[in-house]
C-alpha cells in the first residue's frame, strides 16, 4: 500500500462522508455530529474473528439511519480475508459493505489506522482478545470515537484499574460505549428484573448457575506446531487457553451467567471461594482448569454459587435460577438467548407453580445491543457500559483468582491484585514480539497451583 | 446367513411389523447398540396430489418409484451415539472424517438426551456421523434419500398422512414441546419407528440442487397434525441459525433446532466390499472445474466415466479443495467440513436429473456440487480434486 494511495483514498473518504469528516479533522472543536439522526455511522472492525465478524453483522442489521462497514485490522490476513468475504457477500448487507484494501489493515498496530479512518459519531467494534482493551479503549478515547467493545473487557486487577480510569476520560469526551454483555438487553430479562424488584418472587435468598459443556474453542490446547511459527501469535489464536489473552475459559465462558445473577440481584459480591481444578490434562498446554465451582457472597450474606464443567462424557446443562422468599425465577433456560425466563409461585421451577413467563419468540439480544447503542450515538444520548462491564469482568476474575489460588478472594483483594497478565502488550509490534507468557523447554506453560501460588493465579 | 442372502430371501416374503427382519449393531469400542430394518424394494406411489390439504408447492406430484431393497435405522440416530462422535475428537483417528466442534449451549435445550434423538445438528454433522460410523464398522452407511425416507414412512400408505398419528407419531398435539425416547410409539407396517414426528430427519441430497440447502422429512415435535404429512417437505430456515453470535455461522450446529435429526440407511453387501473397492479405479472423473465462489460456497462441476465392465446404481463423489502440495483438504483452519459429497449415480433417489438411471459400462455423466470453501488457510486454494468414496454394482 502506498502513501499516495492512502492518502487519495482516505480524501474520496472524506469527501463522501462530509459531516463525518469534519469532526475528524477537528474532533475537539465540535460537540456533535449526530444530532440529527440519519446520518451515516462509519464503523471499524478490530478483531475479525468469528465474534467480530458477527457483531459487524449486528451493527449492519440495524435499522433508524444509514451503517457501513469501512476499515478492517487484524493480525491475520486470512482472518480478515474471511471475515471480509463473509460480510461482502451477504445480500441483506448490500452496499453496507464498503472496505477498499487499503483499508484493510494487518498487524500489531492495524487498530490504529483503521480507528484513524473514523471520526466523532463513528464506532470502533473491539473484539479482539480482551487483553487488547485497555490499548485499544484508549486509543479510540483519544481519537473521540465511539466503541463497541466485547465481553469480558478486563482480565485482572490491574487492568480494571486501567479501564475504569480511561473510562473517566471517555465520559468526558461523551464517548458512547456498547459492552458485549448482551444479556442486560435482553427484553426478557429486563422485564424479570422488574417482576424481581416488584417483589413477585420475594427476597433473594440464593442464586445458582451451570454451564457445564465438553471442551469448546481454543480452551484446550495441545502445544504448538510447526505451522505457526509465531509464538504471540499462535497465543492470540488460542486466545482461550491464555490467562493474559481472555482471562482463560473461566472469564469468557462464565462472565454472562454471573453478571445476569448480579443483576437480578442488584448488586456485586463481595467475595467468593472457589474450588477447580484439571482433571484431565494429557498433552494440553493451556492454563485452564476443567472444572470450576464457585461461591459468591453478597454484602448481605446472600449466595451465589456457580458450577462449570469442561469435560467429554458428562451431560451438558446451561441454567441460571433466582431463588426467592416468596417463589422461584428462570434467568436462563438453556442458552444465553433465548433465555425463556419465568416466575414460579414456589421453589420448584415447575410449570405447575408457572407465574409469568415471558412470550415467545423473543428478540434477538445481539442485535438490541446494537440497537441501542447506535440509537443513542444518533441521539446523541449518554451512553457508556464500561463501569458495568468492567466490574462484571472483576468479580467474574474473583471467582477464577479464588479457583486458581485456593483462597478466599475478596473484591477489594482483586482490585488491588498486583499481579498484572498482560505486560508488555503496549510493546507488542511484530509477530515476532514476546508474548506475556513464555513455554518452558518442554513446550508447557505455567498454570495455577492453589494452596503454592497464593497471590497470583500462575 | 449373510445379509445379502437374507435380503433376497426376505425380498419374497411381505413386511410383517411383528417380525422384521432386522440386525443390532454395536458401535466398536462402546456398548452402544442400534437396530438396522431390512425395507424390501419394490414400487410405490410417491408425492402428494395437487389438491392434498396443506400441499406446499416444493412438493413433488404423485409419481410411482421403483427402490432398491435397502436397510434403516429403526430409529432416529440417538445422542448417546452422536455424542460418541463429537467428543473426544483424539479417541479415535480416522481418515478424511471430519467431526464438529462441540457446542457451546446444549442443542437439545433442555430435553432428554440419552436415547430420546441427538438434535440441532447442520447437515455435515449428519453426514459425518455416517462417514464415522461406516469407517468404524467397515460397511457403508449413508443418510436416506428423500425418496427413501418416504418410501419407508409410507410403508405401503397412499394416505396424506399416518391412519393413526397418536399411535406413531410424537407431533404437536401429544408431545408437550419436547422430544421422546426413539422407538416408544408403534412401529409402521415396515417396523420402523419415529419417521413421522419426533424430530424431522436430514436426506441425503439438497432440497434443490446443486445449491447447498438440506431438506428435511416426517415432522417434528412441534408438527400440528394436519402437516405431518408425508409428502412434505421442509428447508433449513434462517431463523434456525441467525440467532448464532458468530460469523460465518457454525457448519456443524443450529441455534434454534432442536426438532431436527436424522437416521441412517445401510446398503448390506459385505460380500460385495473388495469388488467395489476395486471397481473404484475403474471410474474416472475429468474435466473438474470450479465455478464462480459464493461467500463460503463454490460450485464444482466436472464428469465421471465408467470405464469397467459393470452397471453401477449409485456413485458417491468426495469433492474437495487441494492444498499447494496437493493433498485434499477435508479440514479448514477452523476445523470445518471443506468438502462435499455428491450422487451422479443414485437410483434411490426420485429427484429430476439423470443420476437416477444406472451409470452403464462405457457411460459418462456429469455433476454439479456446492463445496464449502476452506478457511483461514495460509494460502487460498484454487486447485480441486475429487474421489470415488462409494459405489454399488447394480443387480
Amino acid at each position: 500500500m502506498s502513501e499516495s494511495k492512502t492518502f487519495v483514498s482516505r480524501r474520496d473518504f472524506l469527501k463522501t462522508t462530509s459531516t463525518v469528516a469534519a469532526s475528524a479533522l477537528t474532533a475537539s472543536a465540535i460537540p456533535s455530529v449526530h444530532a440529527a439522526g440519519g446520518d451515516t455511522v462509519q464503523v471499524a472492525l478490530v478483531g475479525c474473528g468469528g465474534r467480530g465478524t458477527g457483531a459487524a453483522g449486528d451493527a449492519l442489521a440495524t435499522h433508524g439511519g444509514d451503517v457501513k462497514l469501512v476499515a478492517m485490522a487484524d493480525v491475520l490476513q486470512t482472518r480478515l480475508n474471511n471475515s471480509f468475504n463473509n460480510l461482502a457477500n451477504d445480500k441483506s448487507f448490500k452496499d453496507k459493505v464498503k472496505v477498499p484494501d487499503e483499508n484493510k489493515f494487518i498487524g500489531f498496530d492495524a487498530y490504529k489506522k483503521a480507528i484513524d479512518l473514523l471520526g466523532k459519531g463513528d464506532v470502533v467494534i473491539l473484539t479482539t482478545p480482551c487483553g487488547f482493551r485497555p490499548i485499544m479503549f484508549k486509543y479510540a478515547i483519544d481519537k473521540g470515537v465511539n466503541v463497541f467493545m466485547e465481553k469480558p473487557v478486563t482480565v485482572d486487577g490491574v487492568s480494571s484499574k486501567k479501564m475504569l480510569e480511561l473510562n473517566e476520560e471517555a465520559k468526558k469526551k461523551n464517548i458512547k460505549v456498547g459492552v458485549g454483555l448482551m444479556v442486560r438487553h435482553c427484553k426478557g430479562r429486563q422485564a424479570l428484573f422488574d417482576r424481581i424488584k416488584g417483589g413477585e418472587i420475594g427476597d433473594i435468598t440464593s442464586m445458582r448457575a451451570y454451564r457445564i459443556h465438553p471442551p469448546v474453542g481454543s480452551a484446550f490446547t495441545e502445544p504448538r506446531g510447526p505451522g505457526d511459527k509465531s509464538e504471540l501469535v499462535w497465543q492470540i489464536k488460542r486466545f482461550h487457553s491464555f490467562l493474559w489473552a481472555s482471562g482463560g475459559l473461566f472469564s469468557d465462558f462464565y462472565i454472562h451467567q454471573i453478571d445476569e445473577c448480579c443483576w437480578m440481584k442488584d448488586a456485586w459480591p463481595v467475595k467468593a471461594e472457589a474450588f477447580g481444578g484439571r482433571h484431565y490434562r494429557g498433552d494440553f498446554i493451556d492454563q485452564n482448569f476443567d472444572n470450576y465451582t464457585v461461591e459468591y457472597s453478597f454484602e448481605d450474606g446472600t449466595k451465589f454459587h456457580y458450577y462449570g464443567r469442561h469435560l467429554n462424557g458428562c451431560p451438558s446443562k446451561f441454567f441460571s435460577g433466582v431463588h426467592g422468599t416468596k417463589g422461584s425465577a428462570v434467568v436462563s433456560s438453556k442458552g444465553h438467548t433465548p433465555g425463556e425466563v419465568r416466575t414460579f409461585k414456589d421453589q420448584a421451577m415447575d410449570n405447575k407453580n408457572l407465574i409469568w413467563a415471558f412470550p415467545q419468540p423473543e428478540p434477538n439480544p445481539y442485535r438490541v445491543e446494537w440497537q441501542d447503542l447506535l440509537d443513542a450515538i444518533r441521539d446523541n444520548k449518554p451512553y457508556n457500559e464500561v463501569e458495568r462491564g468492567v466490574k462484571a469482568s472483576l468479580v467474574t476474575s474473583m471467582g477464577r483468582m479464588s479457583a486458581h489460588t485456593g483462597q478466599i478472594i475478596t473484591y477489594d483483594q482483586i482490585l488491588n491484585s498486583k499481579h498484572e497478565f498482560g505486560v508488555g502488550i503496549d510493546e507488542m509490534t511484530t509477530p515476532e514480539s514476546a508474548p506475556p507468557v513464555k513455554a518452558d523447554e518442554k513446550g508447557k506453560y505455567p498454570v495455577p497451583e492453589p494452596g503454592i501460588k497464593k497471590d497470583r493465579e500462575y | 446367513m449373510g445379509p445379502i442372502l437374507a435380503a433376497s430371501l426376505l425380498a419374497l416374503a411381505l413386511p410383517s411389523p411383528q417380525n422384521p427382519p432386522s440386525e443390532t449393531m454395536t458401535i466398536p469400542g462402546t456398548d452402544l447398540k442400534f437396530e438396522m430394518v431390512y425395507v424390501p424394494g419394490g414400487k410405490a406411489k410417491l408425492g402428494s396430489p395437487a389438491d392434498e390439504p396443506g400441499r406446499k408447492p416444493d412438493e413433488m406430484a404423485v409419481h410411482e418409484v421403483e427402490l432398491r431393497p435397502f436397510w434403516m435405522s429403526k430409529t432416529e440416530v440417538t445422542w448417546e451415539c452422536f455424542v460418541k462422535y463429537f467428543e473426544n475428537r483424539k479417541a479415535v483417528k480416522l481418515d478424511g472424517v471430519t467431526r464438529p466442534s462441540p457446542p457451546y449451549e446444549p442443542p437439545h435445550g433442555t430435553m432428554g438426551v440419552g436415547a430420546h434423538p441427538a438434535v440441532g445438528m447442520r447437515w455435515h454433522g449428519a453426514m459425518g456421523y455416517s462417514e464415522w460410523v461406516s469407517a468404524l464398522m467397515g460397511q457403508r452407511f449413508r443418510l436416506p434419500t428423500e425418496a427413501e425416507l418416504e418410501y419407508a414412512a409410507r410403508a405401503g400408505s397412499t394416505a396424506a398422512g399416518p391412519d393413526k398419528a397418536d399411535e406413531v407419531a410424537w407431533y404437536k398435539d401429544n408431545a408437550e414441546k419436547k422430544t421422546h425416547l426413539t422407538g416408544t410409539k408403534k412401529p409402521n407396517a415396515f417396523g420402523l419407528c419415529d419417521l413421522m414426528g419426533n424430530v424431522w430427519e436430514y436426506a441425503l441430497e439438497s432440497h434443490t440442487p446443486p445449491d447447498y440447502r438440506p431438506v428435511l422429512r416426517g415432522g417434528a415435535w412441534n408438527t400440528p397434525g394436519a402437516e405431518l404429512r408425508f409428502a412434505a417437505r421442509q428447508e433449513i430456515l434462517p431463523t434456525w441459525y441467525e440467532r448464532d453470535p458468530n460469523r460465518p455461522r457454525s457448519m456443524w450446529w443450529l441455534t434454534d433446532g432442536p426438532f431436527i435429526g436424522f437416521r441412517l440407511v445401510r446398503f448390506a453387501d459385505p460380500a460385495a466390499k473388495k469388488d467395489q473397492e476395486a471397481y473404484k479405479a475403474k471410474l474416472e472423473v475429468s474435466d473438474l472445474q470450479r465455478g464462480n465462489a459464493k461467500s463460503e460456497i463454490a460450485r464444482i462441476s466436472g464428469k465421471i466415466k465408467n470405464g469397467g465392465d459393470r452397471a453401477l446404481d449409485e456413485v458417491e463423489l468426495t469433492v474437495f479443495f487441494l492444498d499447494d502440495d496437493g493433498k485434499p483438504v477435508f479440514e479448514d483452519g477452523k476445523a470445518r467440513a471443506s468438502f462435499s459429497k455428491t450422487y451422479p449415480v443414485l437410483v434411490n433417489s426420485d429427484q429430476p436429473g439423470d443420476h437416477r438411471a444406472p451409470l452403464k459400462p462405457g457411460e459418462s455423466r456429469s455433476f454439479v456440487v456446492d463445496v464449502p470453501q476452506p478457511l483461514e488457510m495460509d494460502s487460498e486454494l484454487t486447485k480441486v480434486g475429487a474421489k470415488v468414496s462409494a459405489l454399488q454394482f447394480s443387480k
